[in-house]
């Protein structure tokens, strides 16, 4: 049962990563480079739990999420694409101010430091099932690990994402924005529109991967809860070489670590603690000095 | 011609500040024809297509099509309107396939669905009635140069575009993907498409074209038909009659100067060029068969190497006993960015020689050059210059020692755009003991030092502390090629050395190097214009896919044979 337990641990923590990771992903397919996706965390676990504590319901905390992703979103595509920043500055930027801003605004909105008060959680996988089907009583075996709901959303969001660049034309649209803007452009594509959309959309993603942090790990926002996961989905998507079936395999690595640490610290309770903190981003820096030099990302990344 | 024109464009105007690309430019363009805008570089080809396709905006002029007004703000507009472009800096989207590349924003969709099968069908018929040989599921950075032109111009087809615009399509092609491409036009033309070229190349101008524009520095020289003219026509109206006088001859440019060509045609031209040339050479040299070109006897005289002859013979210079200076021995080198690596490469340069290495873009040239100037690492084998092992010196030891080099993208690679001319010209040599005492540079000597080469360069520039980037592109790079020939020399790599130069420019540059191998220096020279190196160098070598497909000498060169080893066939 404690690899089950072990499993179920993993495609939690993977969650927010996966999906700051596709976030940033149909971003830089796009061809504008997303390293505020801490900052996008970050906005995003803070205005889902605000919305949840304002309208008591996590569904809405959950669009909260989004919302801020996409504020912080639409912030990066107009100072790079409106007003041609660099791009890298622009997140750097962004991500400092989202880290300041989110404490200020704890402060300001609930009067505290730290740690805001408890809102309602998203519901786990188990209370959606036994609320939609009654029937099943406590639902199957399975499903007896507590897991948030948008642990399966974020897998089938990632799968979505997969099928729309292998099939839809408009994955297809993306990507050549990315690959080349002039000849996209000479094609007849509205670059700068799609790729603002684009970077709007990866913000929401990456928003909401936030609010999993917040409203569906926990029930608060922390000050600096994101704890460099926006940075962590990067490295995922240079290990995932900008592929979908590829970030969805270094996510779940990823979560795996991050989960397998948290056992290793239950279990040798006597090394330090900040050890077993480390560890996930050592087997992010292994894994990426292991495979450097065969990625390739899009051609035009970061180019006007 | 009686019917109407299909494209008229009347009086147009374009300023760059001072300067007039085009000048009261009138073209009439009939339906079905291929029509060759000609001129030399900067005389205003690529501006007038730019207006026509929509990408610049003509400051004065108007443009009928099919006997309507029509002013195309964006080239979407033109390509709504039957107009394609295919300019010289292609636009391809590297990592999607040629197929993508192609219909990308005009898909077969349902419901936001590609549907691959059927637009498959639809590129695959095009390929077939115009004869393409263009593989579809490869990534376009996979594919050749030649084949990347063939997606551009299938994009424009498969978008309905029926008058094509190429901005000289043959200058990055080997003489195999030339005749390729030609035979594609006539297909197009067969098929009733209007096709605008320009080319400063007339050999291409006979072999295809049904009319030919001159543009001489901005300005309209005349339209003809082409069995109306000549070859020695048109090249005299390239350039105002003035400058001939001002150029001496005896140089190899092998391009369209007035000087040369006059000098091979006429009957009472000065010494060497008159030499009566031996008949078998005229078959090799009449390399594209046209029909034009063979019954045309100027043709094939103009064709011909007469450069060669101008030289007085250069590899004759050369002392069959000069002693190696570099040799590369079974040097092997991973691939750098698109450039492939190079294999088990072997060549041995002799004191005093000029050497120039052909091939078609993205074969190893810029791998090679690069290790050469110690950029890139060797991964095995061993390079000497004379009895030095130089394998992997760093670069200032080899600056030390004499190697030069001048890179491909000069302004990027060779140059700091924003920092002034002294000091793009010090660059790499602020180290000399004559340069600095402690650290400190002796600005005021380095300055004047600086002055008077670039006076003796004949760059146009108003103060020796403006940065680089305020000059034209040509003085640009006669600045940054005038560092690599910094003294003392011994060893010179020029990558493209004339990219970018007008035709005075490059003799001057050929003639440059002329007199600098009597002093005993070695140039490797790189480019993708074989007529220059045919012009220029002793020997000539031909890369292909990183390796040394075989090397000639000049005077004995067959430009089939040439142009086979640059396709990679061996005899």
């Amino acid at each position: 049962m404690a690899a089950f337990q072990l499993f179920l641990v993993t495609l939690g923590k993977t969650t927010p990563i996966l999906l700051a990771c596709m976030g940033g992903m149909i971003s830089e397919l796009a061809g504008v480079i997303n390293f505020a996706l801490e900052a996008m965390m970050l906005t995003g676990a803070f205005l889902a739990v605000w919305l949840a504590f304002v309208s008591g319901s996590p569904w809405l905390g959950l669009m909260g999420g989004a919302l801020g992703g996409m504020l912080i979103g639409l912030m990066h595509s107009l100072a790079c694409l409106k007003f041609r920043t660099n791009q890298i500055v622009s997140s750097i930027a962004l991500n400092l101010l989202a880290a300041g801003a989110t404490g200020v605004l704890l402060n300001q909105i609930f009067g505290v430091y730290g740690t805001s008060p408890s809102v309602a959680k998203l519901p786990t996988l188990r209370q959606c099932i036994s609320e939609s089907l009654p029937f099943v009583d406590n639902g199957p075996a399975w499903t007896s690990g507590e897991i948030s709901i948008l642990a399966p959303l974020a897998i089938a969001l990632s799968l979505l994402t997969m099928a729309f660049f292998r099939w839809s034309v408009w994955g297809l649209r993306i990507k050549a924005c990315g690959e080349n803007p002039l000849a996209a452009k000479a094609a007849g594509l509205p670059v700068t529109l799609m790729r603002s959309l684009v970077v709007l959309t990866g913000g929401a993603l990456a928003g909401m991967g936030g609010a999993y942090l917040s409203i569906g790990e926990l029930s608060a926002f922390v000050e600096h809860m994101t704890q460099g996961r926006g940075y962590l989905a990067i490295a995922a998507l240079i290990l995932g070489r900008w592929k979908p079936l590829g970030i969805l395999l270094a996510a779940l690595l990823f979560g795996f670590s991050e989960a397998f640490s948290e056992w290793l610290a239950v279990s040798w309770a006597n090394l330090p603690h900040q050890f077993f903190l480390a560890l996930p981003y050592l087997v992010c820096l292994a894994v990426l000095t292991l495979q450097i030099g065969k990625t390739r990302p899009p051609s035009s990344l970061g180019r006007l | 011609m009686s019917a109407p024109p299909l494209i008229l464009m009347q009086g147009i105007s374009k300023r760059y500040g001072e300067l007039w690309a085009n000048r009261q430019v009138t073209l009439a363009v009939a339906a079905g024809e291929i029509h060759a805008l000609v001129g030399e570089n900067g005389a205003g080809k690529s501006t007038l297509m730019k207006i026509l396709f929509g990408l610049v905006q003509p400051d004065e002029g108007n443009i009928h099509l099919d006997g309507k007004p029509v002013a195309f703000k964006h080239p979407k507009e033109a390509l709504r309107a039957g107009i394609g472009m295919v300019q010289q800096q292609l636009l391809i989207f590297p990592q999607l396939t040629s197929l993508e590349n192609i219909v990308v924003g005009a898909e077969v969709r349902r419901w936001g669905v590609l549907n691959r099968k059927e637009t498959r069908r639809k590129v695959e018929a095009l390929c077939c009635s115009f004869g393409f040989d263009l593989p579809l599921d490869v990534h376009a950075d996979e594919i050749s140069f030649a084949h990347r032109q063939q997606m551009e111009l299938l994009r424009l087809l498969y978008r309905g575009a029926r008058i094509l615009l190429l901005d000289e399509p043959s200058s990055l092609l080997a003489p195999a993907e030339i005749e390729r491409l030609l035979a594609l036009l006539r297909a197009f033309r067969a098929e009733g498409h209007t096709i605008i070229l320009t080319t400063h190349r007339l050999r291409e101008v006979f072999a295809i074209a049904d009319r030919i524009t001159i543009l001489r520095r901005g300005e309209l020289a005349g339209t003809w038909q082409r069995d109306q003219t000549s070859a020695q026509q048109i090249a005299s109206l390239l350039v105002p009659a003035g400058d001939d006088a001002a150029v001496p001859n005896g140089d190899g440019i092998n391009y369209l100067s007035p000087g040369r060509i006059a000098g091979s045609l006429s009957e009472n031209a000065s010494s060497p060029s008159s030499r009566p040339r031996p008949e078998s050479m005229k078959d090799q040299e009449c390399w594209i068969t046209a029909p034009a070109a063979d019954s045309d006897p100027e043709f094939v005289d103009m064709t011909g190497n007469g450069g060669e002859a101008m030289l007085g013979q250069p590899s004759s210079e050369l002392p069959p006993e000069a002693p190696p200076i570099l040799s590369v021995e079974t040097v092997t080198a991973q691939s750098v960015h698109q450039e492939p690596g190079i294999t088990d490469f072997c060549l041995q340069l002799r004191e005093g020689e000029i050497f120039g290495m052909a091939g078609v873009v993205g074969n190893g040239q810029r791998v090679l050059a690069l290790l050469l100037a110690g950029m890139h690492r060797v991964s095995a084998g061993t390079i000497r210059l004379g009895a030095h092992d130089i394998t992997n010196t760093p670069t200032a030891a080899r600056l030390e020692m004499g190697i030069r080099w001048l890179p491909e993208n000069s302004l990027e690679e060779g140059a700091l755009a924003e920092l002034s001319l002294w000091e793009n010209l010090l660059l790499g040599f602020q180290r000399r003991p004559s340069n600095q005492t402690l650290g400190w540079l002796h600005k005021k000597r380095i300055m004047q030092k600086a002055e008077s080469r670039l006076e003796l360069s004949r760059v146009a520039y108003t103060n020796i502390t403006q940065p680089l980037s305020d000059l034209s592109g040509g003085n640009q790079q006669k600045v940054i090629l005038e560092r690599a020939l910094t003294e003392p020399l011994k060893m010179v790599l020029l990558e493209q050395p004339c990219r970018g130069l007008d035709i005075h420019a490059q003799r001057e540059t050929h003639r440059r190097i002329r007199s600098l191998i009597r002093a005993g220096v070695t140039f490797l020279i790189f480019s993708y214009d074989l007529e220059e190196l045919l012009s220029l160098s002793h020997r000539i070598g031909v890369m292909y896919r990183g390796r040394l497909m075989g090397v000639t000498h000049t005077h004995r060169a067959e430009r089939e044979l040439l142009g086979q080893w640059m396709l990679g066939a061996p005899e």
